[in-house]
């Protein structure tokens, strides 16, 4: 394998910075306008409570982005609409996957095998949801 | 053969979120829950969700309105992600628009919840 040269690295982090920042305005456009929308909402009651709002918000997206980049999902569960959804944040924030998704169905089939006798009991195959 | 009660126990609960609109979990080894979601709660049920509350017995996960009305999710937490659930504090939820792109967030604390027996 060839070695990363100084500008291959540089073109490589552009890239990534460009994807995340693609991304970001991508997912968070609408967000962003709700927030600051929010802010004017909230402009009429007090001052604290626009802080508080912004507060909640900001934290709220920082501790999502922040922590898609630093953590490995243990598994998803849910109707499943969303798998696509996270599969692309996780493709483009070189996040740890979701490696495992569990629908009604599969919950469903694991509590019945676990309801029968031990005999019977095979161990379910949580079906595969990460690296492609 | 399926019997009755397999089919009566798969349907979801007319009163569950996930009967009501497109919900996913996902949780992390850091305890962080985001629930993502297509549909506003207020617009659904007719009030705001207060809290998650989670009750380890028996995996069952609670979305409870400001109210104090309590809704199931629809079908039991995974038992891989039930330790994190356990631990964790608070839940991001966001609202997806189309399936695409975050149109809000919010913060909601997550409780344990006893079993009444």
């Amino acid at each position: 394998m060839a070695a990363i040269t100084t500008d291959e690295t540089a073109k490589e982090e552009d890239g990534y910075l460009g994807s995340i920042s693609g991304f970001l305005s991508r997912k968070w456009g609408d967000i962003t306008g709700k927030i600051w929308d929010g802010v004017g909402n909230a402009l009429g009651p007090t001052l604290d409570s626009v802080g508080n709002y912004i507060d909640t918000k900001i934290k709220g997206l920082l501790d999502f982005i922040f922590g898609f980049v630093k953590s490995n999902f243990i598994g998803m569960f849910g109707t499943g609409d969303f798998r696509n959804f996270m599969d692309e944040i996780c493709d483009n924030m070189h996040a740890g996957l979701v490696n495992a998704f569990v629908g009604a169905a599969d919950a469903q089939r694991i509590d019945e095998e676990n309801a029968a006798p031990k005999s019977a009991v095979v161990a379910p195959a949580e079906p595969a949801y990460g690296p492609r | 053969m399926i019997s009755f009660n397999f089919l009566k126990k798969n349907k979801r609960p007319e009163s569950s979120v996930m009967a009501a609109m497109a919900i996913d979990i996902a949780v992390n080894d850091k305890a962080q829950i985001w629930v993502l979601h297509d549909r506003n709660f207020h617009d659904v049920f007719g009030e705001h969700i207060a809290h998650l509350e989670y009750h380890p017995q028996t995996g069952d996960l609670m979305f409870v309105s400001e109210n104090g009305m309590s809704r199931p999710l629809g079908m039991p937490v995974p038992e891989r992600t039930r330790p994190e659930i356990e631990k964790a504090a608070q839940a991001h939820f966001f609202l997806i628009r189309d399936k695409k792109a975050i149109a809000d967030c919010e913060i909601k604390p997550v409780r344990l919840g006893v079993n009444k027996t």
